[in-house]
């Protein structure tokens, strides 16, 4: 069925990327709903194959920038620019939801949800052809998963579940990834290996951004990070980022900060929040 | 793509769907209800159109006959308005069949108060009856379907020419002379009847009909009811899948050859059982006349159409 | 006994009821997983009840026809199913008790139209609680066509329905059409109802819908098995359900469904006991 091109769920083409274009333009973007502000004056920019951390406490409104980003929500005022383009008209997004937010009783297995991945290049119609699978079959090599096609999603650990969604993105052949608190109720050894899957990403230049609580990790592994509280309170290296003026405006009075010999240790007071998503 | 509002589209759709229901509620006010009426005289109330056609014979120009039910209404389940009760509050005289047949009419003259002037129009009849083969209660019920016999129709006459001369006494003769005429006409039908009956070969002579509605008119004239896809004296019931399996089996046994229904009754299941067995639907006035102007405006135009009807199905 | 197995089968009625009992099983079966894995139950039900004026219109107009009834309760069905999607999107708060007032609106509304025809009540029950021993030959077709219809469409968009079903967020960074696909989900759910108002009537579709697909989710592992099962199960439960009424002299629609519910409750019991002794095992090794 050659007639359903791949971007055949819409009336016009999807644009070419030119990587000399930054892969994020973020210009003054706000989000209103109904009469809470969400977002506020929002502008940054980032390049391809970064790797990002947007950090900030419960209800700083991570969730909703990533889903204006990903096309799912539109913003109130500002712009989002995906390659140049409105990120509506690209299918190069991928969006990795919160673990708990995913119905794992699903009757589905791990081929089923990376074959997923592919669905918007297929069309209605078309099953998905060998060159699918195997496209599904490496992407979950790529996150060492190739043993699992089989299994139902609801006998996978933390960690596993967190990888075949990577294996998702890849499927779809994303090329901005954005992963809603990936890293939350993961051991450190999971944790090392989700890093070492993302340095993986990185070389393939795929960029990746990623909403978390953990300012240690953020400040550790990533180039540059972002400090969100409805507004933009700093973007840029770590150091210069988490410095105590920005951390308290960022956390309020939720934070607690103990000066250390290595440096300063931060305890954040997540007891009593009102957040746009509950905190596992 | 979600964003915050949205409330235009729904108040719209619902008003959409208002406007189209509400035009149409307007088709709900349509009913015909016959009445045979003058202006002076005795105001008397027939519970059904039969009825009311005799009771017309006998009181002529002197009653003003009003019918209770609609016409091809069911009285087994016939529920009265408020209106039906004013009408009967007003009325000298209510003729009823009696014997069962209107289940809704005692509730409502006890609330009235005026039970007395209810006349059952059966009354004096040898009713025919039968453990109600509804398989729960296997109490004895007798068969209300007395009309089907002209001879007790006849009987209907005494009582009403009765209960007229007693409510009106002036016009006794003028009753009597009335119902005489009557009775004459309806041996009339009763010997035409046995004469048609007569081109039906005796084995044939057999009825399936939707209820048990053919009793007196069988011993009268040699049929036998063979069997009905509701077996009861009401209509009410659901045929459960036995009930039909009994009557597929009876019917193909017995070599009927036609299934009577009645008009006005919802005959899906009657259709499939004649389409199952290869026989005749044929539908009839079992409970009710038909229009003035159609194949049974009054009581002997019915039971000639019916047993024409009988009979071609029969034959 | 091979007789009392064979005897019901010998009427032509009933093996009609068999038919559209195991074609309107499999096809609520089939549409019900959908219903059962996105929550739908609620909508099903008042989908199924808010179709009533438009079967009672087709009543008054065809003077109790099957044919006009048929096609006056799919447009209410269709209008109906985009009027409550509608509510359901729009309505931030209490969209259940907006769908409950107009689908319990509506019903009312239907139940007054068809008492305005006399002798009604045995129509009446007909529509509440079905008529499958009255099927025709003919509602046989029309139950096969926009079954088939229905399934096709199920395999023609297999892979988006079950995407906006597991991850309406990746079905939106997909681009695929999801609001589009809500409302035509819930279209095929509409017409399910209407082609499957003879057998089991309004008072029991959402039986039909989740049932069988229930129970076939707690024996299944993937969504195309599951469909399935959930098909076996329906017809499982038609026949089992026809024998029962046959038999035991009660309603046929009645019937199916509790032959359907105690297939889930055996099944959902097994399942509990099954836990309960792998717990046992576990805390033994333990």
């Amino acid at each position: 069925m050659s007639i359903f091109k791949s971007s055949n769920y819409l009336i016009h083409q999807f644009p070419k990327h030119d990587i000399g274009t930054p892969t994020l333009k973020v210009a003054n973007l706000s989000f209103r709903f109904g009469s809470i502000d969400a977002l506020m004056d929002i502008s940054f920019e980032v390049n391809v194959g970064e790797r990002l951390a947007i950090v900030g406490p419960n209800g700083a409104g991570k969730s909703t920038l990533f889903k204006i980003f990903a096309g799912v929500l539109k913003p109130t005022q500002g712009s989002v620019q995906i390659y140049g383009y409105e990120p509506n008209g690209h299918i190069c997004i991928a969006y990795v939801p919160q673990r708990n937010q995913v119905d794992w009783s699903f009757p589905v297995n791990v081929a089923d949800v990376v074959m997923m991945g592919r669905v918007g290049k297929l069309g209605p119609l078309r099953w998905p052809s060998h060159k699918d699978w195997e496209i599904v079959h490496q992407s979950l090599k790529f996150v060492e998963m190739e043993g699992f096609a089989k299994r139902q999603i609801s006998e996978l650990s933390g960690g596993q579940q967190q990888r075949i969604f990577i294996a998702q993105s890849l499927a779809q052949e994303a090329e901005l990834i954005l992963m809603d608190e990936p890293l939350t109720g993961l051991d450190l050894n999971t944790q090392q290996d989700i890093f070492r899957i993302l340095d993986m990403l990185k070389e393939k230049k795929v960029t990746v951004m990623i909403a978390m609580h953990d300012l240690k990790l953020a400040s550790e592994r990533f180039d540059r990070v972002v400090l969100l509280n409805k507004r933009l309170i700093g973007i840029g290296l770590p150091q210069e980022v988490f410095v105590p003026e920005n951390l308290s405006v960022a956390y309020g009075n939720h934070l607690r900060m103990l000066t250390t010999k290595e440096g300063i240790l931060v305890f954040e007071d997540t007891c009593c929040e009102e957040g746009e998503h509950s905190h596992a | 793509m979600l964003n915050g509002s949205g409330y235009k589209p729904i108040f719209r759709n619902l008003l959409v769907l208002l406007l189209v229901f509400g035009m149409l509620i307007s088709l709900t006010f349509c009913q015909q209800k016959p009445s045979i009426s003058n202006e002076s005289g005795l105001k008397v109330i027939a519970t059904n159109s039969l009825i009311g056609d005799v009771v017309s014979q006998v009181g002529g120009d002197k009653v003003s006959v009003e019918v209770l039910l609609p016409l091809g209404s069911d009285p087994h389940s016939f529920s009265p308005t408020p209106q039906d009760a004013a009408k009967i509050a007003d009325a000298d005289i209510v003729f009823a069949n009696g014997v069962g047949l209107e289940a809704f009419l005692m509730p409502l003259m006890d609330s009235i108060g005026g039970s007395s002037k209810v006349v059952e129009v059966s009354d004096g009849i040898s009713y025919r009856n039968t453990t109600s083969e509804s398989s729960s209660d296997k109490k004895l019920v007798d068969d209300p379907h007395t009309w089907m016999d002209p001879n007790n129709v006849i009987t209907w006459v005494d009582n009403i020419a009765h209960a007229l001369s007693e409510q009106d006494p002036n016009n006794a003769n003028y009753y009597l002379e009335n119902g005489q005429a009557y009775q004459a006409k309806l041996r009339e039908l009763d010997t035409w009847i046995r004469s048609e009956i007569s081109l039906i070969p005796e084995q044939d002579r057999k009825l399936v009909t939707d209820h048990l509605v053919f009793g007196y008119f069988s011993d009268r004239y040699g049929f036998s009811q063979v069997g009905a896809i509701i077996p009861g004296f009401s209509s009410l019931a659901e045929p459960s899948a036995q009930d039909i399996a009994q009557i597929e089996d009876a019917i193909k046994a017995m070599g009927v050859k036609a299934i009577f229904v009645n008009i006005g009754t919802n005959a899906n299941i009657a259709q499939r059982i004649s389409e199952d067995t290869g026989t005749k639907l044929v539908s009839l006035y079992m409970h009710s006349l038909s229009d003035k102007g159609g194949d049974a405006g009054n009581y002997i135009d019915l039971m000639r159409y019916d047993v024409t009807s009988i009979i071609n199905g029969l034959k | 006994m091979l007789d009392w197995f064979l005897l019901p089968w010998h009427y032509t009625f009933m093996v009609r009821a068999l038919i559209g009992a195991i074609l309107v099983g499999s096809l609520c079966a089939i549409v019900g997983t959908y219903v059962v894995l996105r929550g739908m139950a609620f909508f099903g039900d008042a989908l199924a009840h808010a179709i009533l004026p438009g079967v009672a219109i087709g009543y008054l107009l065809g003077d109790g026809a099957r044919q006009p009834l048929f096609w006056w309760a799919m447009l209410a069905a269709i209008i109906s199913s985009l009027g409550i999607g509608a509510i359901g999107k729009s309505v931030k708060i209490r969209e259940d008790t907006a769908i409950g007032i107009i689908f319990a609106g509506m019903f009312a509304l239907g139940i007054a139209l068809i008492s305005s025809v006399d002798n009604y009540t045995n129509d009446l029950a007909h529509f509440l609680f079905g008529d499958v021993l009255g099927i025709s030959a003919s509602d046989l077709g029309r139950i096969s066509i926009f079954g088939g219809l229905i399934i096709l469409v199920v395999i023609i968009f297999y892979k988006e329905f079950m995407v906006i079903s597991f991850d309406p967020i990746l079905a939106t960074t997909l681009r695929l059409p999801v609001k589009g696909l809500d409302y035509l989900l819930m279209v095929l759910i509409a017409i399910t109802i209407v082609v499957s108002l003879q057998t089991v009537g309004i008072a029991l579709m959402v039986a039909m819908l989740i049932t069988p697909a229930a129970t076939a989710y707690l024996l299944s592992r993937r969504l195309p098995v599951m469909m399935i099962i959930a098909s076996v199960i329906a017809s499982i439960s038609g026949v089992v359900g026809l024998y029962f009424s046959y038999y035991a002299n009660i309603a046929s629609g009645a019937a199916i469904v509790l032959s359907a519910t105690m297939i889930f409750l055996f099944v959902w019991g097994g399942t509990i006991l099954i836990k309960l002794i792998k717990e046992q095992r576990h805390s033994r090794i333990i």
